[in-house]
């Protein structure tokens, strides 16, 4: 295969729910999951069952709600919303997010000492 | 905040359970419909597109885990449901679990009800504010052979004025008074005390003021404080109380205060407190009549105090006069008085701490009795569920979680045994303390309360470890591969437990045995005081009560003739055959002693003649008593009204000084230098003033002269009817006098006993427990080990063995553990049984006779208990037993 398939960074998962969301509103979970292999360009491998205790827990921490809807095939399936403090917590966590990867790049930019 | 809202959500979490998980289900059911709806427009066939979904899915039940985990707290939830498990696997087998319930809850009982009234007696500290620094400041004198005397008047002078390591100092005495209330005279208990008693307690009065200095000074105006109950009942809480006039031993007393409601001390009733009263000029040396408590300032020890209070008693010699008769303080140096200060619980307690002890190591050893019997039970349980534990380890449950299932299961019926235990424990409480057999200290103090139930608890958990330990470490051996294969039949491992049974077993009977020796050994000792010559007979039918002759005659002639009227009145109610009086009955604590001099002896200058027992007695006294009068007469009532000077010795007394009773008659003793000689003109038989387990005391009875309060003997068949007691109180009221403590003799010598019998009674339970489980313990061995080797037997009798052959076996089997047993116990309870020798009279610690009986006894019913299961040896068909498998 030309390109290898990536595991989910650990920790990250929530907030790619989080950027999903807020980018294509309301969606439940298998849909979900597929948007978020979608975006990465089929170069996330997850087992999509990681995704409800993700969910859940964003749930307890109040970024998402959830209530039970129907799908477009007429499901009965839960449906997860982002709220106002999950909309926050993007923001909060973009920040964190580039200043974790920032600190990584510059250990990638260290030259070897000329003398 | 989120931490919080999470917390919250997880709480929550915990209380959904199940509908939580339902609703997972659905969603990823709904999940993998979708998924396989996609997959199918993919172009696969349902099957693929099903299997294809679960695969990038993962696993389903990984997944409802790790939500799990997510939802709530999985340890709680965890530990919930083995918990539950524990409780269905016990359930399974009710009889089995109630029986280990049982046994169990007995023994945590038993052992919180003790440790409530250890707790409540010994090691409850006394209600005062910083109560470690409270001391009782007692002496001993070597020199005049007595541990413990009180302090005097002088002694407290002293200690005020120039102790070192005293904050303050003071000095009490029991008092009992007549109070005229509305004219109708009144019994009044309380307390005589220097004013520092309430202060140095920290102890505020509820109305008024406390004692003041002045009204220590024996020329102030006469005071009295009022104890809060007495306040109450008599005067109905009255507020306008301070300031009130009351009239107690004829003296007119302004009430100055009342004491607070929960005031307690030193277990003395305090109807009245009452200033002791002495004039500083006036003290001398000697008197040591009073409780003398004391505070130390801080950390002073005992051992600093004690140094301060020797130096302080030589310093009184110098700063008293010697007491009147004495021409110098040669005399009290004889004594050689030495401090003996002591923590003022210690005052309190008494040696009712040894029976205590004793009692609460007996209830420990029935403790651990019912574990080994309960390990037992939980051993057979296992030995039934190896095949099922094998199989579960075989497919993968880790030794762990195994062994925290038994242990969970252990602790569940230990703690559950431990809330019933706690529902005996009140339940027993409740009993003893409605008696008033037993005369603890501080028995109001004594109560099932947070201490005792955190007791319970620990002592559960404790428990359950160790009868849980058991099973868990025979469990460790055992070859899975082994197991399996043998089909629950596997000898080696069966062996193995049997031993640990046995010796659990051997451990039963061993301890039974020594509770037994312990009770065998108190029955023995109770046997020998109820043989010992009392000094009195037949105190089943002898009333009496005490009646207080204050304030009520002018003068001793006036009070003499009252008290002789008395016995004339009451010799007149019918069914009375006779009636006299004396100052103290037989045990009832009297402690009045002094020194005694023969007028045919002589003494070293300025030396004290050997101590004898003051009583005084009257005419009769020693015929209602039914006191054999071994040489000589009693006194007449012409020697009392015309004041001879005449005295009536004891046995003991006649025999030291003379060598026999009959010699003693006309000899001369005084008791005092300044006195006149008395003329000896009775011996009488030495009576156990002391309680039946002390030797009689050396006794001068003395004529009745200026006694006010007497007890008064009344020798009838009617003793302890409601009758005679309606006769005796008309009587008594016809001669305006109060009258109290009417009891029968026979009560106050069974309370001389109580202690015995009191920690007779609880070891002769705890022995009795004891027996029973370790019966039961050999019984279930026994049984257990005959239903094992039933196919065993089966082939035995077909190949030609006797039936009653093989049930000796079994009974042989029994009686050779009960054997090792009954040594063991033997070895063990030598040692123990020395523990308890000062609750012994006349028996020895290692008396042969106990032993021996204790040990057959034992023999006979391990026999017994191993005989009735091995019966069943009888009822094995050959042929049955071989098919049964």
């Amino acid at each position: 295969m030309a390109t290898a398939k990536h595991d989910v960074l650990y920790g990250s998962l929530g907030l790619l729910v989080l950027k999903t969301l807020e980018a294509l509103g309301p969606l439940h979970g298998y849909l979900l999951a597929r948007r978020i292999e979608q975006i990465s360009g089929n170069h996330l491998a997850m087992n999509q069952g990681t995704l409800y205790p993700a969910l859940l827990r964003l749930e307890q921490a109040g970024w998402v709600t959830s209530k039970w809807g129907l799908s477009d095939s007429g499901r009965r399936v839960k449906v997860y919303t982002l709220t106002k403090s999950g909309r926050k917590q993007i923001a909060v966590q973009e920040a964190e997010w580039q200043q974790a990867t920032g600190i990584v790049a510059r250990f990638f930019d260290i030259q070897e000492d000329p003398s | 905040v989120t931490r919080l809202r999470i917390l919250i959500a997880r709480v929550r979490g915990l209380l959904q359970g199940r509908a939580a998980d339902r609703e997972l289900q659905e969603e990823i059911a709904a999940h993998l419909d979708e998924a396989t709806d996609v997959y199918m427009r993919q172009g696969l066939s349902p099957g693929e597109a099903r299997r294809a979904a679960r695969r990038s899915l993962g696993g389903a039940t990984q997944v409802r885990e790790a939500y799990r985990d997510v939802r709530s707290f999985t340890a709680i939830e965890n530990a919930a449901r083995d918990v539950r498990h524990a409780a269905r696997r016990l359930m399974r087998a009710p009889v089995f679990a109630l029986a280990m319930l049982l046994t169990l809850a007995l023994g945590i009982g038993a052992n919180t009800a003790i440790f409530s009234v250890v707790n409540g007696v010994l090691l409850r500290p006394l209600p005062f504010p910083e109560p470690d620094r409270l001391v009782g400041l007692w002496q001993t004198a070597p020199g005049l052979g007595i541990d413990e005397i009180h302090a005097s008047i002088a002694d407290y002078v002293t200690y005020r004025e120039h102790s070192r390591t005293l904050a303050d100092v003071a000095l009490w005495q029991r008092t009992s008074a007549t109070m005229l209330m509305d004219g109708a005279p009144e019994r009044v208990e309380g307390l005589r005390a220097t004013f520092q008693l309430l202060p140095l307690l920290g102890v505020q009065p509820v109305l008024g003021r406390p004692l003041a200095e002045a009204d220590n000074d024996a020329a102030s105006a006469e005071v009295v404080m009022l104890g809060y109950g007495y306040w109450q009942r008599q005067f109905g809480g009255d507020p306008g109380i301070v300031g009130r006039r009351v009239t107690i031993d004829g003296t007119i007393r302004e009430v100055v205060g009342v004491l607070p409601r929960d005031f307690w001390f030193m277990d003395a009733r305090h109807d009245v407190v009452m200033p002791l009263r002495f004039s500083r000029a006036d003290v001398r040396l000697a008197g040591y009549n009073y409780g003398a408590v004391g505070r130390l300032l801080p950390g002073v020890t005992i051992d600093q105090v004690n140094a301060d209070v020797a130096r302080m008693i030589a310093l009184a010699f110098t700063l008293f006069p010697p007491p009147s008769g004495m021409s110098s303080v040669k005399q009290m140096e004889d004594a050689r008085l030495g401090p003996n200060v002591r923590p003022l619980i210690d005052d309190v307690v008494g040696d009712i701490g040894d029976s205590l002890w004793v009692i609460t190591a007996t209830l420990a050893i029935v403790l651990l009795i019912a574990c080994a019997n309960v390990a037992n039970l939980m051993l057979v349980r296992a030995d039934g569920r190896t095949q099922e534990l094998a199989v579960r380890a075989a497919i993968g449950a880790g030794r762990g979680r195994l062994a925290r299932e038994l242990l969970i299961e252990s602790l569940l019926l230990g703690l559950a045994a431990g809330v019933v235990g706690i529902v005996f424990a009140i339940g027993a409480l409740n009993v003893v303390l409605a008696t008033d057999a037993i005369m603890l200290p501080r028995i109001a103090s004594v109560g099932v309360d947070g201490a005792s139930v955190a007791f319970a608890l620990v002592l559960s958990v404790v428990a359950s470890l160790i009868f849980g330990a058991v099973p868990l470490l025979k469990r460790s051996h055992g070859r899975l591969v082994d197991v399996l294969r043998a089909g629950g039949r596997n000898a080696s491992a069966g062996r193995d437990r049997q031993l640990t049974r046995n010796l659990l077993t051997t451990v039963q009977v061993a301890l039974a045995l020594v509770l037994l020796v312990g009770s065998g050994l108190m029955i023995r000792s109770l046997h020998s005081m109820r043989r010992v010559e009392p000094g009195f007979t037949d105190p089943a039918t002898l009333q009496t009560f005490r009646a207080a002759f204050t304030g009520v005659a002018a003068d001793d002639v006036r009070r003499l003739q009252l008290q002789h009227d008395l016995v004339d009145a009451l010799a007149g109610i019918s069914g009375v055959t006779a009636v006299s009086l004396m100052d103290l009955l037989p045990m009832t604590g009297s402690s009045s002693q002094d020194p005694v001099a023969a007028s045919d002896k002589t003494y070293a200058p300025d030396t004290i003649p050997p101590l004898r027992r003051f009583f005084t007695a009257a005419p009769g006294t020693f015929r209602a008593l039914g006191t054999p009068v071994v040489a000589g007469r009693e006194y007449t009532w012409t020697d009392i009204h015309d004041r001879r000077s005449v005295a009536i010795i004891g046995e003991g007394f006649a025999r030291e000084l003379w060598g026999s009773a009959g010699a003693a008659i006309g000899k001369q003793i005084r008791e005092n230098p300044n006195h006149a000689w008395s003329e000896i003109v009775g011996v009488v038989a030495d009576v156990r003033h002391d309680g039946v387990d002390r030797a009689a005391p050396s006794a001068v009875y003395w004529p009745l002269r200026t006694e006010q309060s007497v007890a008064y003997l009344v020798r009838s068949r009617r003793t302890g009817t409601e009758g005679l007691a309606t006769d005796i109180r008309r009587a008594v009221a016809a001669a305006g006098i109060p009258l109290t403590q009417l009891q029968a003799m026979d009560e106050i010598y069974e309370r001389s006993m109580a202690r015995t019998a009191f920690t007779l009674t609880l070891l002769a339970i705890s022995g009795g427990m004891a027996l029973l489980l370790a019966l039961v313990g050999t019984y279930a061995v026994i049984s257990y080990a005959v239903s094992q080797r039933t196919r065993e037997m089966g082939i035995r009798l077909a190949l030609g063995a006797q039936h009653g052959h093989l049930q000796l076996v079994f009974v042989l089997r029994g009686m050779a553990w009960g054997a090792i047993g009954v040594a063991c116990g033997l070895l063990a309870a030598l040692p123990l049984s020395t523990l308890m020798s000062s609750l012994l009279f006349e028996v020895s610690p290692v008396d042969p006779a106990t032993y021996a009986v204790t040990g057959l006894t034992l023999l006979a019913a391990s026999a017994l208990a191993s005989y009735v299961p091995a019966r069943r040896v009888s009822r094995i068909e050959a042929v049955e037993a071989l098919r049964s498998e």
